[in-house]
């Protein structure tokens, strides 16, 4: 790097406003150079020259004032929608710009029609496929047929209205 | 910021407390006029205030802050120039020796009336840059211009600067 591009990014070396990669750039032509180097120590002299200026002290009754100024102007309290929810909830929800509001809402609304349709294709399956399929995909030998003599095939074969799902 | 704009007082209370000192430094700086500074940096709460129902917290409240406040330095600016060296309160001398406490008036003054001649988007951009340390990127927002352009600013503002305190940078 060469002296003017250094002294034309001085300043905002000195801020550390320079990416991680130019600002190693300038640090090592400063190593070598002088006169940039007296560049930066200006800078630096100015800086804390300014730092010296102390910042004039708040007024007495500052804040008071001004809360009452507030007090006298302040809309009257209006109630939140939504109360019940925790109040970090809220804040996110009422911080979101209108249009990310919208698309929250129609992902909701989405997320809930994905579930009632999933849960009705389930819930009308037949129960013999359903174990079929368990007993497929899991080895579930539970959903298979209750050995002869047992409790379960002797409920199964007194009620013949039933489908015997254990069966 | 969203409780204030529900008409909570307590959360106002609290902003206020929390960035007077930041609001009224920027103004009495800029403004050179205590009286003045006090008017911009109360004024600046209270359109915050008006303004906190349809706050979106799109960047942090002290950003939004001295963007309000900016806005009506510049706009009072455009009225009247300052006049730094006897309007501003006395602060509280701490050097033991008075001609050490003189020396450091004068230097006070000398910084003073060196950033008085700045221009005013320069003066406010050298404000906000050393005296509440805000990046170039707040700057840029608070002046409604890019962060190139501060990096301008700042670049000029320092140069004419030096070239009034180079006496002072030296001793």
């Amino acid at each position: 790097m060469n002296c003017p591009r250094v002294l034309a990014r001085l300043n905002t070396y000195a801020d550390g406003e320079l990416s991680r990669f130019r600002a190693r750039g300038i640090a090592r032509h400063l190593k070598d150079c002088a006169s940039c180097r007296a560049r930066l120590a200006e800078l630096r002299a100015l800086e804390s020259l300014l730092a010296d200026v102390p910042v004039p002290p708040l007024p007495e009754g500052f804040s008071a004032r001004l809360l009452a100024e507030a007090a006298r102007r302040m809309p009257e309290r209006r109630p939140q929608p939504l109360q019940w929810l925790p109040s970090g909830v809220r804040t996110a929800i009422f911080g979101m710009p209108v249009p990310m509001r919208l698309a929250a809402c129609g992902t909701g609304v989405l997320a809930c029609l994905v579930g009632v349709s999933t849960g009705r294709i389930v819930s009308t399956a037949a129960p013999e496929a359903a174990s079929t399929r368990a007993q497929a995909l899991y080895g579930m030998e539970w959903f298979g047929s209750a050995p002869p003599m047992s409790l379960t095939a002797f409920v199964a074969e007194s009620s013949p209205g039933s489908r015997g799902g254990l069966r | 910021m969203l409780a204030a704009g529900t008409g909570d007082p307590d959360a106002f209370r609290e902003l206020v407390v929390a960035h007077q000192r930041g609001a009224w430094g920027v103004a009495s700086r800029f403004l050179g006029d205590p009286a003045e500074a006090e008017d911009v940096a109360q004024e600046a709460f209270l359109k915050i205030l008006a303004a906190a129902p349809r706050y979106r917290p799109t960047a942090p409240f002290r950003a939004y802050l001295y963007q309000v406040v900016t806005r009506l330095c510049l706009d009072r600016a455009e009225k009247k120039r300052p006049e730094y060296t006897d309007a501003l309160p006395e602060v509280a001398d701490t050097a033991p020796d008075p001609a050490q406490a003189l020396i450091g008036r004068e230097r006070e003054a000398a910084v003073r009336n060196a950033l008085a001649a700045l221009p005013d988007t320069q003066r406010m951009a050298v404000i906000l840059k050393h005296f509440q340390d805000l990046s170039y990127a707040e700057i840029a927002e608070a002046l409604g211009v890019s962060a190139k352009a501060v990096e301008g600013l700042l670049g000029r503002a320092r140069s004419a600067l030096h070239l009034r305190l180079a006496p002072l940078e030296r001793g």
